[in-house]
């Protein structure tokens, strides 16, 4: 009992992680129980249609693409103590600059596709230069300043989307992308494309930059304690600004990545939440790039695997933003404990300052 | 058509009637975050406590067949909302922001998910009773007035009276002053053997019960049904406007009255004219593009209460 | 005359440390009572508890000779205490009247605050005292003399008779504290009592009726003012218990490594100055002893001379070079070392494991890295390397600082900085909270680095490792370097003298 308990004491981070999601399908398994479905067998409509064919394995897989990137974006933000909760927005503006890109421009394969990643991901880089000077400079915090940003970049493309780019037909998009901008589709029939590589280079890139470099180093030292890293010698504030920009940069990469693999072109209101996705994936993975691949799969099973609940046993879609809710809530509220800790502890140093400063 | 056309089109008695219309929501929402800031608490969950608002509210007016049973609905859900995000960010003194962003994500989730399994069909409730509209006689006679503020719904008077009543709760009160004190400095509080965590409790309390009627009016009111996207960022426009608003309830009042217009105007120019003279969506993003550059301290404004945003700790120096 | 307030063996723990041990005093009625000690002496915890906001974990309060229950401040204001506290307890946006009735507004009706009397009232309590406060003034466009006032009023108004005054002239002028002697002596002759919290002996001397003297949470002695004296309660404060122990001297006192010139800096809180015109040197060889009771400029002196510090005067020089405006890490880089005075807000960061603490500060130089490269080998290899060399307790080197006892994470930034071997290195506060293992582990370090010709700058609130260590001891008070002499010229007490600010003719300036 005692070495489980000093065991649990020593991975304290995974076993919350686990207990809220754990805790968030118990919750769900009550709400259904309680409108008279049977959450045993919506389990297991929900593994068969999230794992249970090669096409349905690789639907999945395609889901997880954009949200694993997106997490990705939200963790490199979140170790330098910066929650960029406008992984939405960014992306959206990646998404849409890439598909401007994308049938815009005549160019050779080699160059269109990256090219047009490479857009998307700097209109996300940049967009999210705002909230960061702000946080910088004037000490907004951003948690506030990017959920506001997500509305104006909404609207803005939006608005492109409507007025200014070619409409062709019915539907709000803009045109569709030229053919050498496109991933290549691997599994005929699915939606799983080339983009898949994509990802894991972000991953390991993203682990590359964090555990090999002193960048990395650096960054992860302002992340869990902004006062000793000043106290030697690092450049908090620039750690800062970099790391909303690398953020922003993978949110747009990961709308980009979206309208070169799946839609091929910009399509209005594409995302279905994957910014606030990134986050609960992000927090589910214990922030760290490796651990967000197994809590992307869960989210991506759960959105193919919830067609088949849905199909087959009445299962509403609206699921997944429940237990996105859930396990957000559950995470947060323990997770904050420790870093509270850092905080009271400065907390009391600065009241003592304040004291002795007379 | 030229501009001068254009603006007398637009400008018209209708447009200050849809303006009422539309404000009540934000209003409602923006004096209850206010309320909330001021005891020292920053609630971003808004949005979300309004949607539930909204939803409670469809979904008791559905299963009673009377409005008013539907409001009570809301009320109370935006109550024990509000508790809960309280007792996270109060209690367990976690980051106010994180915390509102969970309760904000919870609700959006809980909402869809429970319309689904009501109703089988996403989207939307089937529709609902709504709330009386008011139609005073004596108003018809006098001319603009009667335009404006007449036939609007029962919850306009409430929401016209708050920032008056809550003027005088805040600064002519008791607890008024208890409640700036524990916005500003809860120690001060304390050593005068009140309780800071108390006050704070009941101002989230309070500030959830009016978001959760800002978002039932929603439903039960300017329509007549719940949808998922209805509340469509009015929560995060309620908060701009009580930092717009400097925390105080005229300027807080004056704040949602100035968006509901950018709103409304939107609407308006919309109908009069076609959508490539006039981006829409810049009248959209006008709150949050304005409440950043307040926050970013382009715009001048007094600060608001000096200790929000940090929880209390009992035994500190 | 009737004993008002008794203490008897009251006991506090804060985890480990002992705040108050069995502290014992009576306080007469109507006199200016001091309680006299040094930062950690457990004065202020005292009084919190007093006030109902500790609760104490053994012993009574006697008030008017009954036992009291003091749970919260409203019991301690029913019992007629009231606390005008150092950290003022004010709302800035409020206005007097707002602030002294907070609570207790007077009311028109039950819902209704009546403005007028809330005016009305404090004006006659504060003419009442001579307090000259305008009721209707803001609290925020007030000096901190007249808000300190304000303070008082809050206490009187809700009829205090027992006055704390928790170090109540830490932010004054001279005139202003002058002016609050008058206000307390009004006070006594009105029959109220003062407990007067200090450190300053000149003070205490002036105001005094009776003194009672703290010392590491426990009381060493209740005096009558005309009983004592400023050298006398020195002695008490500090300790004759006889530091003999000195470490070896120094072999070779060389060049100056550090020259500190004429620095000057203002809080940005409190638009106070918090350094004046420090001006001292250390050698290559030598340790300079800074003693002085917290609070009066050690920390930011530490910050200035590491570059964190905005200084409004002074230069600094490094071995001959001047590196005042220099970044952080250039000013480390250049060859000064720091063991700071908060081990795991400044020193550490806890969340990282042994080696990567190991390398913190160095983490851009080889051979940690290499074109932005991380070299985890060499981070290892120097890990291991250190915790060898200095006998860091951890099970392995991926452990994480957060578990390490407070003793191995001192080892581990002693180690980081001192095999850095810089040529200047400042200890702030190096063995607090450690035990007696680990101190003597950090002092070993400290005299080897000076031995081996490098200079250490030692800023402590012990004395009795002052004594120990330092070839020069200098004072601090009130952020300025009041004497620097020699250890052989110097005596326990008469340091403790100085750091109290009190005066003592044999001292050189």
């Amino acid at each position: 009992m005692e070495k489980a308990r000093k065991f649990l004491e020593k991975n304290e981070a995974i076993a919350t992680s686990v207990l809220a999601v754990i805790l968030a399908f118990i919750m769900v398994a009550i709400l259904l129980l309680s409108t008279g479905r049977n959450p045993i067998q919506a389990f297991g409509y929900f593994i068969r249609g999230a794992f249970g064919t090669v096409y349905n394995f690789a639907d999945t897989v395609s889901r997880v693409i954009p949200l694993l990137i997106a997490a990705i974006a939200f963790i490199i933000g979140a170790k330098c103590s910066v929650f960029n909760v406008g992984i939405e927005g960014q992306l959206l503006l990646g998404a849409l600059t890439s598909a401007v890109i994308g049938f815009g421009l005549d160019l050779p394969k080699a160059i269109h596709l990256p090219l047009m990643l490479l857009a998307g991901a700097l209109a996300g880089g940049l967009y999210a230069l705002i909230p960061a000077w702000l946080k910088v400079y004037r000490k907004v915090n951003e948690i506030l300043s990017t959920i506001m940003l997500n509305y104006p970049a909404f609207f803005f493309t939006h608005y492109i989307v409507l007025n200014v780019t070619p409409l062709e037909g019915v539907i709000p998009a803009t045109p569709f992308i030229k053919d050498t901008a496109k991933f290549v589709n691997i599994f005929p029939g699915t939606r799983l494309h080339a983009g898949v590589i994509v990802t894991i280079l972000v991953v390991i890139l993203a682990n590359f930059l964090l555990k090999k470099t002193s960048l990395g180093y650096e960054m992860r030292a302002v992340g869990l304690n902004q006062e000793a890293a000043r106290f030697h010698g690092i450049p908090v504030e620039k750690r800062m600004m970099l790391a909303f920009f690398l953020s922003g940069c993978l949110a747009g990469l990961a709308g980009a990545v979206e309208v070169a693999g799946v839609h091929y072109r910009y399509l209005d209101q594409f995302s279905p939440g994957y910014g606030y996705d990134s986050i609960t994936v992000a927090m589910v993975g214990l922030m760290n790039p490796f651990g967000a691949i197994f809590s992307a799969t869960l989210f991506g099973a759960l959105k193919t695997g919830i067609v088949d609940m849905a199909v087959f046993a009445e299962i509403p879609r609206q699921l997944i933003t429940l237990i996105n809710g859930i396990v957000v809530l559950f995470v947060s509220a323990k997770s904050l404990i420790r870093s509270r800790f850092l905080e009271v502890v400065k907390g009391k140093k600065t009241d003592a300052l304040e004291k002795e400063t007379a | 058509m030229d501009l001068l056309e254009i603006i007398n089109k637009v400008f018209t008695v209708s447009l200050a009637y849809a303006t009422v219309r539309i404000c009540i929501s934000i209003v409602f929402a923006g004096m209850g975050e206010m309320i909330t800031e001021r005891s020292g608490v920053f609630n971003m969950g808004v949005e979300g406590i309004m949607l539930m608002g909204a939803f409670s509210a469809a979904i008791g007016t559905h299963f009673s067949g009377n409005p008013w049973i539907g409001l009570l609905t809301a009320a109370v859900v935006g109550m024990l909302i509000g508790l809960l995000f309280a007792f996270i960010s109060i209690s367990i003194k976690s980051d106010q922001a994180i915390s509102g962003l969970a309760i904000y994500l919870l609700c959006v989730g809980l909402s869809g998910y429970l319309l689904q399994v009501l109703f089988k069909h996403g989207g939307n409730s089937p529709k609902v009773e709504t709330l009386p509209i008011m139609h005073f006689t004596f108003l018809e006679n006098i001319p603009i007035i009667n335009d404006i503020f007449n036939d609007q719904s029962i919850l306009m008077i409430p929401a016209l009276i708050l920032p008056v009543i809550l003027y005088f709760v805040f600064y002519k009160t008791p607890w008024g002053t208890w409640l700036r004190a524990a916005g500003e400095n809860p120690k001060a509080l304390a050593v005068v053997g009140k309780n800071p965590i108390v006050v704070r409790y009941v101002a989230v309390l309070a500030g959830s019960l009016l978001a959760g009627i800002g978002g039932a009016y929603l439903s039960i009111s300017q329509t007549s049904i719940f949808s998922e996207r209805m509340v469509n960022g009015r929560g995060f426009i309620a908060l701009s406007a009580v930092i717009f608003g400097n925390v105080k309830p005229f300027g807080v009042f004056a704040a949602c009255m100035f968006f509901g217009f950018m709103d409304a105007l939107q609407y308006s120019l919309q109908t009069v004219i076609p959508d490539q003279y006039f981006p829409r969506e810049v009248f959209m993003a006008l709150p949050y593009i304005l409440t950043l550059l307040i926050l970013g301290g382009f715009i001048k404004r007094s600060s608001g209460p000096a200790d929000i945003g940090n929880p209390y700790e009992k035994e500190s120096r | 005359m009737a004993t008002i307030l008794e203490m008897r063996g009251v006991i506090k723990r804060f985890g480990d440390v002992l705040a108050n041990d069995h502290v014992e005093f009576k306080v007469e009625k109507g006199s200016i009572h001091s309680i006299v000690g040094e930062n950690g002496a457990g004065k202020t915890t005292l009084m919190n508890i007093l006030y109902g906001l500790y609760q104490a974990d053994a012993g009574d309060i006697l008030i008017n000779g009954e036992k009291v229950i003091i749970k919260d401040p409203s019991d301690a204001i029913r019992l007629g205490i009231g606390s005008i506290h150092q950290h003022f307890k004010l709302i800035p946006a409020m206005t007097v009247a707002e602030n002294v009735m907070l609570g207790n507004e007077p009311r028109k009706n039950p819902f209704m605050l009546d403005l007028k009397e809330l005016n009305d009232q404090t004006r006659r309590l504060s003419d009442q005292y001579g307090l000259a406060v305008d009721p209707e003034t803001l609290v925020e466009d007030i000096s901190v003399g007249i808000r300190q006032r304000v303070e008082i009023l809050k206490a009187l108004y809700r009829k205090a008779n027992l006055l704390i005054l928790d170090e109540p002239t830490a932010l004054l002028t001279p005139q202003e504290t002058e002016d609050l002697f008058r206000i307390i002596k009004r006070l006594r002759a009105d029959g109220k009592t003062i407990l007067f919290i200090s450190h300053k002996l000149k003070e205490i001397m002036e105001i005094s009726d009776r003194v009672t003297v703290m010392r590491d949470g426990k009381v060493v002695d209740t005096v009558e003012k005309t009983d004592t004296s400023e050298v006398k309660l020195a002695r008490l404060m500090v300790g004759r218990d006889v530091f003999l122990k000195t470490a070896h001297p120094s072999k070779k006192i060389g060049e100056v490594i550090l020259k500190a010139d004429h620095l000057s800096a203002v809080s940005e809180l409190h638009h106070r100055p918090v350094l004046s015109n420090v001006s001292f040197e250390v050698r290559a060889g030598e340790i300079l002893g800074i003693a002085g009771i917290d609070g009066n400029g050690q920390t930011e002196l530490v910050r200035a001379l590491i570059g964190l510090q905005k200084l409004s005067e002074g230069k600094i020089y490094l071995s001959g070079q001047e590196i005042t405006r220099l970044p952080v890490k250039e000013m480390r880089d250049v060859g000064i070392g720091v063991i700071p005075e908060d081990r795991l807000v400044e020193g550490l960061v806890v969340d990282f494991n042994v080696q990567e603490n190991l390398c913190l500060g160095q983490q851009r130089n080889e051979p940690f890295s290499k074109n932005g490269l991380f070299d985890w080998k060499a981070v290892s290899s120097n890990a291991e390397n250190l915790v060898e060399k200095f006998d860091i307790r951890t099970p392995n080197i991926e452990h994480l600082a957060r578990l390490l006892s407070g003793g191995n994470q001192q080892k581990v930034i002693v180690a980081r900085e001192i095999f850095h071997a810089p040529d200047m290195m400042i200890a702030a506060q190096p063995t607090r909270g450690l035990d007696i293992a680990a101190t003597d582990f950090v002092h070993e370090e400290l005299i080897k680095h000076r031995d081996r010709g490098k200079a250490v700058l030692l800023l402590s609130l012990s004395l009795e490792e002052i004594m120990l260590l330092s070839t020069r001891i200098a004072v601090i008070y009130k952020g300025e370097i009041i004497s620097i002499v020699n250890k052989e010229d110097t005596t326990v007490e008469d340091l403790g003298l100085l750091m109290l600010g009190g005066s003592y003719e044999h001292i050189p300036a």
